[in-house]
């Protein structure tokens, strides 16, 4: 990349100081989201921006240790909850060159089904504040396909570097599915999200991809997760008509052209599909 | 009837004529009888004897419009009859022989019989026609055409003919007649009717792909690499295929133009090409065109670049004229960099 929007350079710079302040709970962290994407595959060609300011980690409460709280540890680092309600956002404030402070975020998730909490949002991790984590469904694959990547500051001047796993493209790609069809019809829908999901499928290799999805699809923890998404991909991204198709293709806007995303969508997830056996 | 072109022809004839007469002939132009021939030259031997040639002019004549000439005169030409012309072919000549017709041109290729007072010539001159290299070329249209012009606009000093039609491996004669049409449009600037002067290789390109715009080069294929076009550049890096990008993705390699949407690919045979990257044929969103040319200039001066092969850059600021959506803008933005840097790209 030539010149790092300054906005990339802080997200980056947060995410490290987030992972800095969760100390010995690293291990029990994987990083997902439109970071994550962007670490497996970069832009891929689709010259939006890939991603937002916001880190979004997963946590694994089979390996996540009751001390410290994560509350502490990220309060200590100058990270405070959203709002009084909010569960598993948390804020630090940035100034910019030129748009004054700016508020960036770092989610903690934890994967629905491994989740202490049985309620809707509060993860309830033991040790932790009740709100520190919530409960996403869809992203179990970040516990079974994730591999260990080393995340350095953007910033020449930061030294700083952590070894951090990182979700796997089979994981992001799930997760993603699950995101879109929650979101839909909602206003939270983001029609970046399909676009994050053709990144994934240019970005790697049809085998590799599908051998990392097998073992999703073999996996205890992410099994379930995974079929639905199987089905959810098929619905969204294999035929012009799909959801994913129409977003990915809204979100390129006037800097792609509507009909190769959507050959691009059709021709990768059939080869997805395909190698998966339908 | 005698205009003044053909005034001069006849002068010409006479000149000719006089010069290959046994010492002592002349010739002198008669009046010609009413109804027949162009003219009439009137021949006397040393012993005062005389007799009349018809001259029959044409501007041209080949083979098989000797038939019809023959039609033409056998009912009012009543004597020796020569065909004169500025220049004639050796089948047309042979032509003429076998009918007992005479003839004259300009380049000495003569040969005159005269029973009374008994006039004998017969003289080779030039085998071939001396202002046929002058006849310009219709257009920049074809292949050869399109050869020349690279050739052209590559080389810092512009070559000789013979340097032109060696580099390009196209006869001599053509290239002759592609420079006179360069030079009667002020493309190029010749010293006399010889050596290139100057070459105004921008407003050549420029003409070149008017008259040739890419369809008309090569065949197009339309496909679909679903990857993006920075994979299949990687791929090609790989792969052991023939090949010369162009259009924008070469334009960018030089000139600081907007990423290329569209990958544009000269190969020698598309569906393989195809089949061994990986392509997949579509009508709608395709991002890569596969052309197979028409001729092979297309890869001359094709070079690699980390790792893939361009087109030279000529060649890509042409296709880019005629090429869809933003190529015209594109090819002008990469004649700007040629300009701005001759030195990297002309030899």
């Amino acid at each position: 990349m030539i010149e790092l929007d300054e906005l990339y350079v802080m997200a980056r710079r947060v995410l490290l100081d987030a992972l800095d302040a969760l100390g010995p709970h690293r291990d029990a962290i994987v990083l997902v989201g439109a970071q994550a994407v962007y670490l497996r595959v970069g832009e891929a060609d689709l010259a939006v921006a890939p991603f937002t300011t916001d880190g979004d980690l997963a946590v694994d409460p089979a390996v996540l240790a009751e001390i410290p709280p994560l509350e502490k540890a990220l309060m200590g680092a100058g990270f405070y909850p959203k709002t009084k309600d909010s569960v598993g956002i948390w804020i630090t404030q940035r100034p910019t060159r030129l748009q004054g402070n700016t508020d960036v975020a770092v989610d903690l998730l934890v994967p629905a089904s491994v989740s202490p909490g049985a309620g809707r949002r509060a993860a309830r991790l033991p040790g932790h504040d009740s709100r520190a984590a919530r409960i996403v469904k869809g992203l179990e694959g970040a516990l079974v396909d994730a591999d260990v990547m080393r995340l350095e500051a953007l910033d020449a001047a930061d030294a700083r570097a952590f070894e951090v796993r990182v979700a796997g493209p089979a994981a992001l790609l799930a997760a993603k599915v699950h995101k879109i069809s929650e979101r839909h019809g909602t206003d939270r829908q983001s029609d970046k999200d399909a676009l994050d999901v053709l990144r994934l499928l240019r970005g790697t290799e049809t085998a590799d991809l599908a051998g990392r999805y097998a073992k999703l699809l073999d996996d205890a923890r992410s099994a379930d997760t995974a079929r639905s998404a199987q089905a959810l991909f098929k619905a969204q991204f294999s035929a012009r008509s799909g959801v994913g198709v129409a977003m990915a293709i809204r979100s390129v806007g006037l800097l792609g052209d509507a009909d190769e995303i959507a050959a691009s969508c059709e021709a990768l997830a059939g080869d997805l599909l395909g190698a998966l056996g339908g | 009837m005698a205009t003044l072109d053909n005034n001069a022809v006849i002068q010409g004839a006479l000149k000719e004529l006089q010069g290959r007469l046994p010492p002592g002939w002349r010739v002198s132009l008669a009046k010609p009888p009413s109804g027949g021939g162009d003219a009439v030259a009137k021949v006397t031997a040393p012993d005062r004897r005389s007799g009349s040639i018809w001259l029959e002019l044409r501007t041209r004549l080949e083979p098989k419009g000797i038939l019809p000439l023959l039609e033409v005169v056998k009912t009012r030409v009543r004597g020796p009859l020569i065909v004169v012309a500025r220049y004639l072919s050796e089948a047309t000549r042979a032509g003429l022989r076998s009918r007992d017709l005479g003839y004259l041109d300009l380049t000495g290729n003569v040969r005159i019989v005269v029973p009374e007072p008994g006039l004998f010539i017969e003289t080779e001159g030039a085998r071939e026609d001396p202002d046929r290299k002058e006849r310009p070329a219709r257009s920049l249209k074809g292949a050869k055409a399109g050869r020349i012009v690279r050739a052209l606009v590559d080389r810092r000093q512009p070559p000789g003919v013979r340097e032109l039609a060696a580099a390009t491996k196209i006869d001599a004669g053509y290239v002759s007649r592609v420079l006179a049409l360069l030079d009667s449009q002020a493309l190029i600037t010749r010293v006399g009717r010889g050596r290139i002067a100057t070459v105004d290789w921008i407003s050549l390109l420029r003409r070149w792909a008017e008259e040739a715009p890419l369809e008309s080069r090569g065949q197009t294929r339309t496909y679909l690499e679903p990857r993006g076009l920075t994979a299949l550049v990687a791929r090609l890096g790989k792969s052991g295929e023939t090949y010369a990008i162009t259009g924008a993705l070469a334009a960018a390699a030089f000139a600081p133009v907007a990423p290329a949407r569209l990958a544009i690919l000269w190969v020698r045979d598309a569906a393989g090409a195809a089949t061994r990257l990986g392509l997949r044929p579509t009508e709608a969103g395709a991002n890569v065109l596969l052309l197979e040319p028409g001729d092979e200039g297309v890869f001359e001066g094709a070079a690699p670049r980390d790792g893939v092969c361009y087109a030279a850059p000529s060649q890509v600021a042409a296709d880019l004229l005629t090429s869809p959506g933003r190529g015209p803008a594109e090819g002008e933005e990469l004649i700007d960099w040629m300009r701005a840097n001759e030195d990297a790209w002309r030899r």
